[in-house]
């Protein structure tokens, strides 16, 4: 129960406080096509994810 | 956070609290409905806290979303990009019960926050007036936390996301003349999380956590721009207290985002059948200073 996320915790905290926080991450998201029923030939979606650095 | 007394607390915040970044292969068979999808926001939020009680604190905030939308597609054989922002406002109020000093609950609501991004789209060089709405659900979230050794504590959450309030993207390009309309289908989900904390010793706190967050939608309505599923997440993490005033925290996370189905739809936006397999790997640190 995190005060950035319940701001009523924030009377569990003493004085003043300062966070910072920094999050990276990785997607992998692969598509299988059953049939090419859609386009003029049947495609994945490929390495379809990446890397987001989230500030 | 600040203390304007021991009973009533203010804070702000900024943060990231969500987004995702899809980017197929250009020749990848569903592009007349996504070639590219991405979804940034960051928000801002004044909040405030009181202690009412010995054991009941009430708070409340509100916040600013900015948020900007990119999406690329083919519509009629022609590449069609979109770049729309907005800024959209929510609210958030929230409860904490001591039970004693080994048990506290929490629960909070969060509101929805309702977007129209406004932007240019582009077609074979040239470039008009664009949009799209964006429908960020509400959350609701009872949590708890259990000290149940000297050394190790239990945390839990069980929460539900009212995901059907966003039933359709509407995305009108000024230079198509026409709107395109993403019906959603999605539909309420539970989210369930189980955490577990042990103290090494006093500078040393090892973290660990499993959480699931069921499907906002059934295989007939998945779409190539979030191909979304079950998410089932495994943590781990550490707590250091570098000094009394500083601690920094770390964490890995591993996220089964699930194996989606896509069902074949044709039309305008007609998609391929096939299924998706995804995962994602996150790494974190933050740290926390009092001062």
């Amino acid at each position: 129960m995190a005060s950035w996320s319940n701001s009523a915790n924030m009377t569990q905290l003493e004085g003043n406080q300062g966070a910072v926080g920094v999050v990276a991450a990785e997607t992998d998201i692969n598509f299988e096509a059953e049939q090419p029923k859609v386009g003029s030939a049947k495609k994945d979606g490929g390495d379809a994810g990446g890397v987001v650095h989230i500030p | 956070m600040h203390s304007l007394s021991d009973d009533l607390k203010v804070g702000v915040s900024l943060m990231v609290h969500y987004g995702n970044s899809i980017d197929y292969a250009d020749d990848w068979a569903g592009a007349n409905v996504a070639k590219s999808a991405s979804m940034e926001s960051i928000q801002v939020q004044p909040s405030v806290a009181y202690r009412v009680t010995d054991s009941l604190s009430l708070g409340a905030g509100i916040n600013a979303n900015y948020i900007k939308a990119e999406q690329e597609l083919t519509v009629m054989g022609q590449d069609l990009g979109l770049d729309a922002d907005d800024v959209a406002y929510g609210w958030t109020a929230g409860a904490t019960w001591d039970l004693n000093q080994s048990n506290r609950l929490g629960l909070v609501y969060r509101s929805e926050v309702n977007a129209d991004l406004e932007g240019d789209d582009s077609l074979n060089g040239t470039s008009d007036y664009a949009s799209l709405n964006w429908d960020n659900p509400a959350t609701v979230m009872l949590s708890g936390y259990h000290q149940v050794s000297d050394n190790s504590a239990f945390v839990w959450d069980v929460g539900r996301v009212l995901y059907s309030s966003f039933e359709t993207t509407t995305i009108y390009s000024e230079l198509l003349g026409m709107e395109l309309d993403i019906d959603r289908h999605w539909q309420d989900a539970n989210r369930y999380a189980v955490g577990w904390e042990y103290a090494l010793n006093s500078d040393w706190t090892l973290q660990t956590g499993f959480s699931l967050d069921e499907s906002p939608l059934d295989d007939q309505h998945c779409s190539a721009d979030m191909p979304l599923d079950e998410i089932k997440r495994y943590t781990i993490g550490a707590l250091y207290r570098a000094t009394p005033e500083l601690d920094v925290a770390f964490g890995l996370e591993y996220a089964d985002l699930g194996t989606p189905s896509v069902a074949h739809e044709s039309g305008l936006l007609a998609r391929p059948a096939g299924e998706y397999n995804n995962s994602a790997v996150a790494g974190a640190v933050s740290m926390n200073y009092k001062f």
